[in-house]
């Protein structure tokens, strides 16, 4: 399956900051957007995720489906 | 200053109808979307889609201050009041929480005895600190301590685990 981004970021706490700094957000805002995308989709923190770096979107794991955006509200 | 915590409710079933658990609780949820339908659509334009029926809210924006025992307590409150109207009509419906916390000095223990076993009864409750590493997963079994969590014990699958892992 094709990436639906070209910049995939993720896996790791500590790439945390480093997305922060890609999309232009604080580090605090990215930790709780994420925590609060991954919770409404029934993901716990142990669970990964993709990142895409250049805009913002969430993905499962798997590339399936995307569960929310870094830059929603 | 610490920031500010956010806890979370999801209240899920396959066959579970948003409008009539929003109608039961009376506040406008986060997200909320029957099985099937759209989720929210994302600031792309992308639809999310829910994996199960699915009625969310959050204690972001809510004027609770910046304990995280008062956050956790407001979506405990809300789930004690109405899980059981809820599950009077859909019977197979569950619930999980959460409290995200980014302070180093926040320590789970701290957490009320009578709050964590209120949420343990209520579902599954994940707390979040990422500034000290921890990710633990509560539930009724983990609480076994004499009603706290096992926190001085090296972290198990029944106590709860520390997670350095996923995004």
């Amino acid at each position: 399956m094709p990436l639906p981004c070209n910049r995939p970021c993720a896996r790791t706490r500590l790439d945390r900051a480093y997305i922060a700094i890609q999309l232009d957000l604080s580090e605090y805002e990215v930790k709780a957007r994420l925590h609060a995308l991954k919770r409404a989709a029934g993901l716990r923190g142990d669970e990964s995720v993709v990142i895409c770096l250049d805009d913002g979107e969430v993905y499962d794991s798997l590339f399936e489906e995307a569960i929310g955006n870094l830059y929603d509200p | 200053m610490p920031h500010m915590p956010l806890a979370t409710l999801r209240i899920f079933a396959d066959d579970l109808g948003v409008d009539v658990v929003g109608s039961l609780i009376g506040e406008v949820p986060t997200k909320a979307a029957n099985k099937g339908e759209i989720l929210s659509v994302s600031s792309t334009g992308r639809p999310v889609i829910a994996r199960t029926g699915t009625w969310f809210i959050t204690t972001k924006g809510r004027p609770l201050g910046d304990d995280p025992a008062t956050h956790l307590a407001w979506v405990v409150g809300l789930a004690k009041q109405h899980l059981a109207a809820i599950r009077r009509q859909f019977p197979a419906v569950m619930a999980d929480l959460s409290l995200l916390v980014q302070d180093a000095d926040f320590a789970p223990s701290d957490l009320p005895n009578e709050l964590l076993k209120q949420a343990v009864e209520i579902g599954e409750l994940e707390i979040e600190n990422p500034d000290n590493g921890l990710d633990l997963f509560l539930n009724a079994d983990s609480l076994a301590c004499d009603g706290r969590p096992c926190l001085d014990r090296e972290p198990t699958e029944a106590s709860g685990r520390g997670n350095q892992q996923g995004a």
